[in-house]
């Protein structure tokens, strides 16, 4: 399998890099942007297999973006972790967050180790996703050319009537 | 290898075990790395001394390296044979420059003024009394560094015969020092040489096979005096103007080289220059010295005696019965005293306001209101104007804010007040990062590193810009400088500047960055 790529999305310096060196150190591709705008921006460009983003940030912050993410189609399809620091009204924004369609939270202090297991369940959805996604254009790919079989022989029937009364008026 | 001892060489057996165990002690120890191809060259050094120890098994000689009677003095024989070709003249130019433009124009400048007044004296015998200059090139290896700080006395110094001018250049492995005496180089180690230097201070010789070799010439050789000395010993010389200590101290551990420090503290005069290399650090001496911080080049200087009051660190021949334990244990309280003292007599009253300007400011920055933070850090900063601090948080939001030029002018402001403020040049480091200057990156982080050794992010993103270089063995060196020093605090401890993650989540982000940088090399 190719080399998954993750996003994270932080304004906060120490947060990114240490993010990154864990990431990196897992074996990922790491892309970094810092606020929401950049965020949308790259998960466009990128395509990455995950994001992890922040909650408040400038510009744009995490909700806002992760509820543009979720409408678009180039993005939908991209598992979400939203990642903060405690404070006041978490939960109120983690529901938020949830409710725009993020797939994942957790909250520090944080745990490297729950940090890499929540990425991977988030890998496993994204592959989920891949696959019925392609199943989806399989399938789509069958009934355009059903179809358009179902087409042909109606085609083919109507010609034939069509020659059969031309044989019928020769008589 | 000389051709003799082939046939020698080609009886020591090697088991695979052994060969793993060697490697992982001198990484351990020293943080060299060796990826698959410098096998090789490490297994040609480990046969080479286990032949002139008159050794003839690798098992013998393994128990011989790592037991502590010569375990030191046995690395740095290995590890000349490994890294003797990393040494080449001029290394570390900016402190050359520094050297020459500042460093030596200062001392001839106060000896001359000095001998004017001496010769004053009437009956006094001037020939004897010619101005002295002592520098002491400390682990010379095969002699480019003393040769070359002979070179840079003779740029300065038109009168040289007026001038009592000794370098002495000491180390602890002999075969180092026969090169050296012998001053003939291979063409990589005179490359930095510029040409003028090279012209008048150098002969080329052809040897033939091996290409051009350089005979250092005899002007600048009697300049030098090489002697064998091992840094671990009691007697250590002393009464210098400049020491030299660059790129030894990977070859020790931490309590060593700490007694190495203070014997060099005592072994320089009063006002005195010491210039280290990056992987050495002054080791709770910092108020010992001041750093200058001179264009690209960093060194520093002996604070008079008496001039500063500082703590006493037991370095005396009868402390010798003193364990390391005991010696880290009294400069430790010393340390703790001396920074109690300094805080108590810092507090006064305006003090306490901007405490509680800076809590607020630091709430208000973790709730990611930065326009407000920094409004509050402003009045911090106007409030007093002595504090770091302030500035600091505030080129920390700035960051945050992705606007670089600010932070790095808070910066510039924290390190006006300190230059000793370890963090400043930790966050110009990740600024430099983000921009993807990784040369000043570096130089950044390396400076945090060497004001405060036990900075462990510093060599954490020190890695990191290594690996995004594709410098693999250099960010695994740094990845295990900071496992070290992670290791020595508690693993849930939260780090600070760490983001919210604790140690133990640096030190395995470390270890799997080890492991993935070996895979792909």
């Amino acid at each position: 399998m190719s080399i998954r790529k993750i996003l994270v999305v932080d304004d906060s310096q120490t947060q990114k890099n240490i993010y990154r060196e864990i990431l990196t150190g897992a074996g990922y591709k790491v892309d970094i942007a810092n606020n929401g705008v950049e965020g949308l921006e790259a998960a466009r460009t990128i395509q990455p297999d995950v994001i992890i983003t922040d909650i408040s940030m400038p510009l744009m912050d995490g909700i806002e973006m992760v509820k543009i993410l979720k409408k678009d189609e180039r993005t939908k399809y991209i598992p979400i972790i939203c990642a903060s620091a405690t404070f006041q009204d978490i939960g109120t924004k983690m529901k938020a967050l949830l409710d725009a369609g993020a797939e994942e939270y957790f909250y520090m202090p944080q745990d490297r180790l729950e940090l890499l297991a929540k990425v991977s369940v988030m890998l496993r959805i994204r592959t989920i996703y891949n696959d019925l996604l392609e199943k989806n254009r399989q399938l789509k790919q069958f009934n355009d050319a059903s179809v358009g079989r179902e087409l042909k022989m109606i085609e083919l029937k109507d010609k034939i009537t069509e020659l059969e009364k031309k044989l019928a008026s020769r008589k | 290898m000389p051709h003799a001892n082939k046939a020698a060489a080609g009886k020591i057996a090697f088991p695979e075990e052994l060969k793993t165990r060697l490697k992982s002690f001198i990484t351990e120890r020293c943080g060299l790395y060796f990826r698959d191809h410098d096998m090789r060259g490490l297994e040609d050094a480990l046969v080479e001394r286990i032949i002139s120890l008159g050794m003839d098994s690798a098992v013998t000689y393994y128990s011989y390296i790592t037991n502590p009677d010569h375990r030191e003095d046995e690395l740095r024989e290995l590890l000349n044979k490994l890294t003797i070709t990393h040494t080449y003249f001029f290394r570390n130019e900016p402190q050359f420059k520094a050297l020459r433009e500042k460093i030596l124009p200062e001392i001839v400048e106060r000896k001359t003024h000095s001998q004017t007044r001496c010769v004053n004296i009437p009956g006094l015998d001037q020939a004897s009394e010619k101005p002295s200059i002592r520098i002491w090139s400390a682990g010379c290896s095969t002699g480019e560094e003393p040769y070359s700080i002979a070179m840079t006395v003779l740029d300065v110094i038109s009168d040289i015969d007026n001038w009592d001018v000794q370098i002495i250049a000491t180390d602890a492995s002999t075969e180092a020092i026969d090169r050296a005496r012998h001053g003939i180089y291979g063409k990589t180690s005179v490359k930095p040489v510029d040409r003028k230097h090279a012209e008048r201070y150098f002969t080329v010789k052809d040897s033939g096979e091996n290409g051009e070799r350089y005979a250092i010439n005899s002007e600048v050789k009697k300049m030098v005096t090489f002697g064998f000395h091992n840094l671990m010993a009691d007697d250590f010389p002393g009464g210098f103007d400049i020491i030299f200590f660059r790129n030894v101290a990977i070859y020790f551990d931490l309590e060593t080289t700490i007694k190495i420090m203070a014997k060099m503290y005592s072994g320089l005069k009063d006002s005195g220059y010491l210039l280290i290399g990056y992987s050495e650090s002054l080791y709770f001496m910092q108020d010992k010295f001041k750093m200058i911080d001179w264009e690209e080049a960093i060194y520093y200087r002996k604070t008079a005696t008496g001039e500063e009051k500082h703590f006493e660190i037991p370095i005396s021949p009868s402390d010798k019965s003193r364990t390391v334990d005991e010696v880290l244990e009294n400069i430790s309280r010393a340390e703790r005293a001396a920074t109690l003292e300094a805080e108590a007599s810092k507090t006064k009253p305006p003090q306490k306001n901007i405490e509680e300007l800076l809590v607020r400011a630091t709430k208000l920055y973790h709730m990611k209101d930065y326009t407000k933070a920094i409004s509050v850090l402003k009045e911090a900063i106007s409030a007093n104007r002595d504090s770091v601090d302030p500035y600091y948080l505030e080129a920390q939001v700035y960051v945050n804010m992705s606007k670089f030029r600010e932070a790095r002018d808070s910066l510039a402001k924290a390190l006006a007040k300190d230059r000793m403020f370890a963090p400043a040049y930790y966050l110009l480091g990740c600024i430099s990062m983000e921009e993807s200057l990784f040369d000043s990156a570096k130089e950044s982080l390396k400076k945090a590193i060497y004001i405060n050794k036990d900075f462990p992010l510093a060599h954490f993103y020190l890695a990191h810009t290594y690996r995004s270089e594709g410098k693999a063995s250099d960010a695994i060196r740094e990845y295990r400088n900071a496992i070290k020093l992670l290791s020595e605090a508690k693993s849930d401890d939260i780090l600070a500047y760490g983001g919210g993650f604790d140690t133990a989540a640096f030190i395995g982000a470390c270890r799997d960055n080890i492991e993935r940088l070996k895979m792909e090399n």
